[in-house]
């Protein structure tokens, strides 16, 4: 069953009250909510995924929830906790779906040690994945969004999850964290693309997310092999140009963004020489995204591009 | 790239040191990684040569690196 077939007064009732086991790919969530936005934003966003059994396992049992107190009256919060543990400070209620979203990517990036995590978008297309590294402001989630809307398929827009057991990205297929302008940017290049409600004043200046293709969630038991590692910058009037990088500074960069590369030691090493052996790597500079969407078109699996 | 398990830090290496720790941890003692080397790069064992091996095993004694090492390719 997905979750879009439950009513949206089922759908408060189930959050509100014992909670909803949400299937992300390969992980479980229980998820436990009151707040109106917060239900509006897991409905608008996840209407496509599968609902788990009630009773079952799940890897993270999640709330996020108003505090109690008088300051619920007059200036209202939201908090975000895992298994009873609440990981950051409060922040204003209008931020809650936002919270719940950066409190997903705390979940699985601080418990998901399975897995070498990196903080990199991911999306494929024939069989072949483009691992996207980039610091916050780099344009990374611009650039996945617009891929997305022209056939590439979302793995994920902030958590590059690699297998330690065979170096494959396993998708998970989450919304699309944009930013600032970038929301706009993306409406106008795909009028068809599902924006949630804007967060206003958060930490990061204004946050929307999109709604993630139904293929990509449809597909999301599908792994795929990196192929490219790329390294996109936006800079704006600049052309978009792909430069070939060398694997060993790839690597270094690629280290750097991972959360748990030191914390697996040398398997996390192991891994991350793998990964790169496996990919051309490049820096992507670009401005315009129907010309990043013809450069990345023109990928080839082998050396060339 | 180099690892070192006691340290757990990554070292980006030159492609001769690289080729260094490969060849080592193939169990190769000083004189035969020079001959190696010249080997690869089509030239005899020379003096030049030898000092280059020898400052680089110095060096990445230094670091640490020597005898301990998870190598690739990358």
């Amino acid at each position: 069953m997905l979750l879009s077939q439950l009513s949206s007064k089922e759908l408060h009732a189930r959050l509100g009250k014992h909670g909803l086991r949400l299937r992300m790919g390969g992980f479980t969530v229980h998820l436990n909510t009151t707040l109106p936005g917060v239900v509006e934003g897991i409905g608008n966003m996840y209407g496509d995924f599968p609902l788990a059994e009630d009773s079952g396992f799940a890897d993270f049992h999640v709330r996020v929830d108003s505090p109690r107190g008088l300051r619920s009256w007059f200036r209202p919060q939201v908090l975000f906790s895992h298994d009873g543990h609440i990981p950051f400070k409060p922040l204003p209620v209008e931020h809650g779906y936002a919270l719940l979203e950066w409190g997903l990517n705390w979940c699985i990036s601080s418990h998901c040690h399975q897995y070498l995590v990196i903080h990199a978008g991911v999306i494929e297309r024939a069989g072949r994945a483009v691992i996207l590294p980039a610091p916050p402001a780099s344009g990374k989630s611009t650039l996945c969004a617009a891929l997305v809307q022209r056939g590439w398929r979302l793995l994920s827009d902030e958590l590059a999850l690699v297998s330690r057991r065979n170096g494959q990205l396993i998708p998970i297929a989450r919304p699309v964290n944009l930013k600032n302008q970038s929301i706009d940017i993306i409406r106008a290049f795909e009028p068809a693309t599902v924006i949630g409600t804007a967060a206003k004043d958060t930490s990061k200046g204004t946050v929307a997310h999109m709604r993630a293709p139904k293929e990509s969630v449809a597909r999301v038991q599908e792994p795929a092999p990196p192929a490219w590692v790329i390294f996109p910058k936006y800079q704006p009037g600049s052309s978009a140009t792909l430069d070939r990088m060398p694997r060993g500074t790839a690597f270094v960069e690629l280290a750097d963004s991972a959360f748990n590369y030191s914390a697996l030691g040398e398997e996390g090493f192991r891994v991350m020489a793998e990964t790169i052996d496996r990919c051309d790597c490049y820096r992507f500079t670009y401005s315009d995204l129907d010309e990043a969407v013809a450069i990345f078109a023109s990928l080839k699996p082998s050396e060339t591009v | 790239m180099a690892y070192d398990p006691i340290s757990g830090d990554t070292h980006l290496l030159s492609a001769f040191a690289a080729q260094l720790l490969l060849l080592a941890g193939n169990g190769k003692g000083s004189e035969e990684l020079v001959s190696a080397i010249a080997h690869a790069a089509g030239q005899e064992p020379s003096d030049d040569l030898r000092a280059d091996v020898e400052g680089m095993i110095e060096e990445l004694q230094s670091k640490g690196l020597w005898n301990r090492t998870c190598c690739s390719p990358s």
